[in-house]
């Protein structure tokens, strides 16, 4: 086979050489058999004459080697091409309109698959993902999971679990001074073990080793491969260098490669300082803390990973346990497959741009439809001096392909175009795409422009075959019979396009309505001049007699701020998420189906800062809010849930979560702030005293009477002032978070505008271009009714009537599968029903006028025509 | 001249193969190989030999290299590589039982049908 392949290479590349080496053999051949003729004693001239003529033909020969060859094929593929190129080049125009038409379409479904390229099939970064799994623990009477302490990593990795290797981090934030100032960073505390278990490279220098990893160790840190572009553009000298975690010198010695795919757990993408977790800080003091457990199953590693290997993994874990009577062990994979909703989401996207590609196609078609009509002649005429069928059929298709060829990098160019687009927009944060033009990208793009190209090609390659010869010729320049022929195919095409476009505008018309629904959705927050940020203590650990972040009476100075209406603090971000979950019983009637709720610890003033007045009682006093009292805000769907109708205010009740099992008294019901999104319904949600639940980084939240901008720098220094240590972190506008709560949407919308508006144009282009085709194809008949007396007017109904009639079919055709895409759709479309009057209405009506624009001009251009001219020209 | 007969579809190979497989020749060589194993019995178109010797190089049933001619004249010469043997070989089983099976056919006396 190679070996074959290898004469066939030879041939071509060195094209020259075959064919002397060809020729000369055969001469050769003659030669010797004319001496030997002339050795029997034939005269010369003789027997050069004989020695030819029993050869045979030399020129068939020749191309029977070269057939043999494969070469023939070649040639006749070159040909092609060049036949190709100079009819394209006789018509730049059409050229350029097919490439702009096909540039578009591949584009934006390149652009598609580039986000799914990214997301979906690459994966994430680890080798054999599949067998990572995160160990986590229960006991027996409780089935909520927890991360195992560090003691019992320790533990399982002191015995030993043979078959499975373990690792161990704990997620952490940090003040990081590389130069200059200290700065927040969140860092990943990683046992020796958790790189290499992933199957990570450092990018430079190394990872931890088993000596980083204990106690009292030398201080090192690698940082991930963000940090050391932009911090140390990527040198390797940084290898060694001495940067201040939480004010402590740390060696860097690596960096870790990025890891921003979606299915990371997040602490990985987030983190830009990696620190060995069993010398950072105190580690004696955090023994107790959890921490969260990574296991790699199966050694084997080309065999793929059985179940029951799982199952004997989780036993080993569970008879190390150091505390096996209590606790139940349980491994869940650690790496999630990206998300049902997401992927329908690309799904989605994906349809679209498919749609608008087979739009841009059957324009190109119907170009080349206009063109092949044009040449039939030409076509009847190479027929009739001996081009075969098939000859022909090649020819009009080598067209189509270079066309696709020549599209490809128009295409390109513009899915790189959106794809900047969408990573500038803010909402690519929540997507958290890692998707680059990559070579698979680009495979895609060039599969999908060749493709692409001669299934839109074998329409007109059809046609120009189809035919029998003599119609061509004898018809000459008014082909009648073919041109009939190819009109119906051209207005099936634009049914098509107009048929799919109403579908591409309708759901992108829902989209954009759906998004606009929810821009406008009450947030009961009044995001306006409301700033939240998180506050954090740096040094670790904290002393037992250290105050906690709301001792510090931080909100005393800030409220002091000119400017500041008013300030509260909050273990939750509304909007955003946040919040404990935990079922509730109440004094009233303790039931046994116990009720859940999310709950969250505020400070005073906190529903104040929110412009979110309570609907019944009163905030917590500053008192109550330190922890003083056993009080509760809740909100009034957990007043619906755990009382009915009954009077709230006054009522008790108890968190299965509080172990203390304090028996907590309303006094205000709030209005139901979002949790996470403004399109999620609210949950039940009971505020406690910020000293009940207080967290080491909790929001603080900043209400202004003007712009932010103008005091942000005095609540930076107003929280620094109250003690160095503090770190201020997340700082962003409560419009941002309103903004981030729903990016999908945003996507969704956004993206179906575009393809909306790429697909009607596409489609009236391709309606104006079928149009003017017609009014020149009809010159004549023009001409003659003009001559006998038709006015203008009339001219341009007819043609527009013409348009409006196709325009008409498509949307007859398109309007109900639209509403049946649309009706697929609905769970995705938020306060809009699919059938919604306002954007089918606003769609046919848009659909409507365009096309009436693109068909009045070639209609205005008919009525010009001028029946002398016509007339004398025939 | 010597009565000839035109060549079976097919055989044509087969003879090239034997007769590349003696010893190495050019293309005029096999012609007069051929001619002197089947005593100039059999017809071929001199020039139809050189498509037929491509398309066994390009099975690689023979290998070519250029050499010098007795005359001292720059040749192509055409060797049988191993796959080359094998598939004459294989040829030659099937040719045998070929002409053994046509030749029990044609032998059939009318009493033994």
């Amino acid at each position: 086979m190679l070996r074959r392949l290898q004469l066939i290479a030879d041939a071509l590349l060195h094209r020259d050489r075959f064919e002397r080496e060809m020729a000369d053999e055969m001469s050769f051949h003659m030669q010797a058999y004319a001496d030997d003729l002339m050795r029997s004693g034939m005269p010369r001239a003789e027997a050069v004459r004989r020695a030819r003529l029993e050869f045979g033909g030399v020129e068939t020969a020749l191309e029977d080697c070269r057939q043999v060859r494969g070469l023939q094929f070649y040639d006749q593929v070159v040909q092609d091409v060049r036949h190709g190129l100079r009819s394209l080049r006789r018509s730049p125009l059409v050229v350029a309109m097919a490439v702009l038409c096909l540039g578009v379409g591949i584009g934006l479904t390149t652009f598609v698959f580039s986000i799914i390229n990214g997301l979906v099939l690459e994966g994430p970064p680890f080798p054999q993902a599949d067998r990572l799994f995160t160990v986590t623990q229960a006991r027996a009477e409780l089935p909520a999971q927890e991360s195992p302490s560090y003691s019992v990593f320790v533990a399982w990795r002191a015995a030993g679990t043979p078959g499975i290797e373990l690792a161990a981090f704990r997620p952490r934030s940090v003040a990081v001074t590389a130069s200059g100032s200290a700065e927040r960073q969140q860092a990943v505390l990683a046992s020796n073990e958790l790189l290499p278990l992933l199957g990570l490279r450092p990018v430079a220098g190394r990872s931890f080793n088993t000596v980083d990893d204990r106690p009292g160790a030398q201080p090192v840190a690698m940082i991930s491969e963000s940090a050391w572009q932009q911090q140390f553009d990527g040198r390797t000298d940084a290898i060694g260098r001495v940067i201040l975690v939480n004010g402590a010198p740390h060696v860097l010695v690596g960096v870790v490669p990025r890891l921003s795919h979606p299915a990371v757990p997040g602490a990985f993408r987030s983190a830009r300082v990696w620190l060995p977790l069993g010398s950072f800080g105190s580690s004696v003091a955090e023994a107790a803390g959890p921490v969260r457990v990574i296991a790699r199953v199966g050694s084997n590693a080309s065999a793929p990973l059985a179940v029951p290997t799982v199952e004997v993994a989780r036993q080993t874990l569970e008879a190390r346990h150091p505390d096996r009577d209590r606790w139940a062990v349980s491994m869940q994979p650690m790496t999630s497959p990206v998300s049902a909703t997401t992927r329908a989401l690309l799904a989605i996207m994906m349809a679209a741009g498919a749609a608008v590609l087979v739009i841009a196609c059957g324009n190109v078609a119907n170009l080349l439809l206009a063109r092949t009509a044009r040449r039939e002649r030409e076509i009847a005429i190479r027929r009739a001096l001996g081009a075969t069928r098939a000859q022909i059929f090649r020819q009009v298709l080598a067209e189509s392909v270079l066309l696709g060829i020549v599209s490809m990098p128009v295409a390109v160019v513009i899915s790189s175009l959106c794809l900047r687009l969408l990573l500038r927009s803010p909402s690519v944060d929540a997507l958290n795409l890692i998707v680059t033009m990559n070579a698979h990208v680009l495979g895609f793009a060039g599969a999908l422009s060749l493709g692409v190209s001669l299934a839109f090609g074998l329409i007109p390659a059809i046609q120009a075959t189809r035919g029998a010869t003599e119609v061509g010729l004898a018809s000459g320049a008014t082909a009648t019979y073919g041109e009939r022929r190819h009109r119906a195919t051209r207005a099936t095409l634009i049914i098509t396009e107009v048929a799919i476009s109403l579908i591409v505008m309708v759901s992108g018309a829902l989209f954009a309505r759906s998004f606009y629904r929810l821009l406008n959705v009450p947030t009961v927050v009044d995001t306006e001049n409301l700033l939240s940020l998180r506050v954090e203590r740096v040094d670790t650990p904290r002393g037992a007699d250290d105050p906690t972040i709301s001792e510090y009476r931080i909100l005393e100075r800030l409220r002091a701020i000119p400017g500041v209406e008013a300030a509260g603090i909050a273990t939750l971000l509304p909007i955003r998420g946040g919040g404990e979950r935990s079922t509730v019983e109440t004094s009233a009637a303790p039931t046994d189906r116990a009720p859940a709720v999310i709950y969250a610890g505020v400070s005073d003033g906190f529903f104040e800062a929110l412009r979110a007045p309570l609907l019944l009682g009163r905030e917590f006093n500053e008192s109550e809010a330190s922890g003083h009292a056993a009080v509760a805000i809740i909100n009034q769907r957990a007043a619906l849930r755990l009382w009915q109708d009954a009077e709230p205010l006054g009522r008790q009740f108890r968190l299965a979560a509080d172990t203390a099992g304090t028996w907590f008294t309303v006094v205000g019901v709030a209005p139901d702030v979002p949790n996470w999104d403004v399109s999620d319904r609210p949950q039940p949600t009971v505020y406690l005293p910020l000293g009940f639940v207080a967290v080491d980084d909790p929001y603080v939240f900043v209400r202004s009477a003007t712009a932010l901008e103008s005091i942000m720098q005095s609540v930076r220094g107003e929280i620094s002032a109250v003690d160095g240590r503090l770190v201020i972190f997340d700082i962003q506008t409560m419009k941002d978070v309103h903004r981030q709560a729903f990016w999908r949407q945003k996507t969704l919308g956004t993206a179906f505008g575009l393809f909306a508006i790429l697909s009607l144009l596409l489609a009236v282009v391709g309606l104006y271009g079928v149009l003017s085709y017609m009014v020149v194809q009809r010159r004549r008949e023009m001409g003659v009714r003009l001559a006998l007396g038709a006015d203008g007017t009339r001219i341009v109904r007819m043609v527009v009537t013409e348009g409006m009639r196709l325009v008409a079919l498509g949307v007859g055709i398109g309007l109900p599968l639209a509403l049946a895409v649309a009706r697929l759709l609905q769970s995705r479309l938020l306060g809009v029903r699919f059938a919604d009057p306002v954007s089918l209405g606003g769609v046919l009506a848009i659909m409507f006028g365009v096309a009436m624009i693109a068909a009045y001009v070639p209609a205005a251009r008919a009525a010009r025509t001028d029946p002398n001219r016509v007339l004398r020209e025939q | 001249m010597a009565k000839t007969t035109d060549l079976l579809p097919g055989t044509l190979d087969m003879l090239i193969l034997k007769a590349a497989s003696l010893r190495p020749l050019h293309g005029y060589g096999i012609l007069l190989r051929i001619g002197q194993i089947s005593g100039g019995a059999l017809n071929i178109t001199q020039g139809s030999l050189y498509p037929a010797l491509y398309r066994l190089e390009q099975q690689d049933l023979i290998e070519a290299e250029w050499g010098v001619s007795d005359n001292n004249r720059r040749a192509r010469f055409y060797s049988i590589t191993r796959a080359g043997r094998r598939r004459l070989k294989e040829e030659r089983a099937s040719w045998d039982r070929l002409t053994a099976a046509i030749a029990a056919a044609l032998n059939t006396t009318p009493n033994e049908v």
